[in-house]
């Protein structure tokens, strides 16, 4: 075993191509092999030169649908934030008529359910962006400067809720929370709400569902901000077939439940820019995952 | 047994990086690979079972990038050293490692169209777009001790050159 290292052995060693039984080999030559060494080393610095490309991948997620004619770009589903912005704008001021904003909205809305059957993502938690936050927090500012200040606000692409801020309700930190729920299996969208409550103050917010494929949906959220991350209380509770669900806030913490055909999640977590896992919703025969991102919005005023 | 949908999400990575890299573009190569999903969905009573999906959906996507390509009608270095350039894992290694991983990986991109083409595809394929020998085979048609001896060619040329740079810069320090 003491002939020169192939350094064609060398070069699949470094690419991981070789048995484990072959790298043995391989290895246990360069040992009493100065020039291997040195070429193997060198290989490897090729390798590394290299590991950015193959990690790279999409920044957001590859939607993959079964049905070419319901194609959904996947700019258009990356824009969906900007779209609900938009949304934001026109439909806060309906509300403030006391109307759903849902009409009009539907006109930024993308197709009906499409046939979603597969979707990769880019990594597990996924970021939100500066981009994101800014939209959010000028969002928030616009409604504000229209309607004064808010206890809180709601929106996805189809619905906008706001409540008025009372007294010195105004005056505490607002919490932009991202909060998406993504249904598991075929023929299911995901669902994210834009919220923007105060800290401290806890939040119920109620959005009906709109079309068939969505459920009503209750929100509670009481966050407070810890070393710029977000500790969050929430209670978030589904229930199928068009009706209100009770009051989530039955759950005890970290609890998660299906009566009768209500789905209800609760607990705490601290959560961040980062994508957070808050749980899965048991809806009829399919699980929702329940993910949420949450910053303060006077960190972009900076 | 996975929906076929569900495999082609396995790959998507890898072949975003393959048009990636002939596009050099983030979000036009993510447009690519949506299309390269959907067209592949669409033609998935075209694929032969007993070619590799990694295969198909390679030859699919190099349309799809190369679709757009022409549509643009502006083609970018992929291959050249930018802000748009892949990042290295900073957090796992030292600064100065990382400078010299950087400085490798420039030269490296400089050097690679001086590859013979046969060398290039194999190289980029494994080394850049992170397929194993026996699909970058697959997709080459050619046995995977041609791929792996076509890797290890343009592995030796390209530290050849790299070292004469350094060298020559060395001697111009």
């Amino acid at each position: 075993m003491t002939e020169r290292p192939d350094e064609m052995q060398m070069s699949q060693l470094v690419d991981g191509e070789l048995t484990s039984d072959e790298a043995n080999d391989v290895l246990l030559n360069v040992l009493d092999d100065a020039a291997g060494r040195t070429r193997l080393k060198q290989l490897l610095h090729l390798r590394r030169a290299t590991a950015g490309w193959r990690t790279r991948q999409p920044e957001r997620a590859v939607v993959i649908l079964s049905r070419p004619t319901r194609r959904l770009r996947v700019g258009q589903g990356a824009r969906r934030l900007g779209g609900i912005a938009v949304a934001a704008c026109i439909g806060g001021l309906l509300v403030l008529a006391g109307v759903w904003a849902t009409d009009l909205i539907r006109g930024e809305r993308t197709p009906p359910p499409v046939n979603t059957v597969s979707l990769y993502r880019p990594a597990p938690g996924a970021q939100v962006t500066p981009k994101q936050m800014q939209q959010v927090a000028e969002v928030f500012a616009l409604h504000q400067a229209v309607a004064g200040p808010l206890a809180w606000y709601a929106a996805d692409d189809q619905d906008i809720r706001l409540a008025s801020a009372r007294g010195a309700e105004a005056n505490l930190t607002p919490i932009a929370v991202l909060l998406k729920l993504d249904p598991s299996g075929a023929g299911a969208t995901a669902r994210t709400l834009v919220i923007v409550c105060r800290e401290q103050q806890p939040a119920v917010i109620e959005l009906p569902a709109e079309s068939p494929d969505q459920v009503p949906l209750r929100v509670y959220l009481s966050p407070h901000t810890v070393n710029g991350k977000i500790d969050m209380q929430f209670a978030i509770a589904m229930r199928p077939g068009g009706q209100q669900p009770g009051d989530a806030s039955q759950g005890s913490q970290g609890s998660r439940g299906n009566q009768g055909s209500l789905a209800s999640l609760s607990g705490e977590r601290r959560i961040g820019l980062t994508e957070t896992s808050l749980g899965q919703l048991a809806l009829g025969e399919r699980l929702v995952n329940v993910e949420a991102s949450a910053w303060p919005i006077h960190q972009e005023k900076k | 047994m996975m929906l076929l949908a569900d495999q082609i999400s396995l790959h998507v990575p890898r072949m975003y990086r393959v048009a990636y890299r002939l596009l050099a573009d983030g979000e036009r190569a993510r447009d690519a690979v949506q299309e390269a999903c959907v067209k592949a969905l669409d033609k998935a009573d075209t694929f032969d079972g007993r070619a590799q999906l990694a295969s198909w959906l390679h030859r699919i996507t190099v349309n799809c990038a190369m679709d757009a390509l022409r549509a643009s009608a502006r083609r970018t270095d992929a291959q050249g050293p930018g802000a748009d350039r892949p990042a290295e894992d900073e957090a796992a290694v030292s600064p100065a490692q990382l400078a010299e991983t950087r400085e490798l990986s420039d030269i490296a991109w400089r050097l690679l169209e001086k590859l013979p083409e046969d060398c290039r595809a194999a190289f980029a394929l494994t080394q850049l777009d992170g397929y194993s020998y026996d699909e970058a085979a697959a997709i080459e048609g050619q046995p995977r001790g041609t791929l792996a001896s076509r890797v290890f060619r343009a592995k030796r040329i390209l530290l050849e050159q790299m070292n004469a740079h350094i060298d020559g810069r060395g001697d111009h320090d």
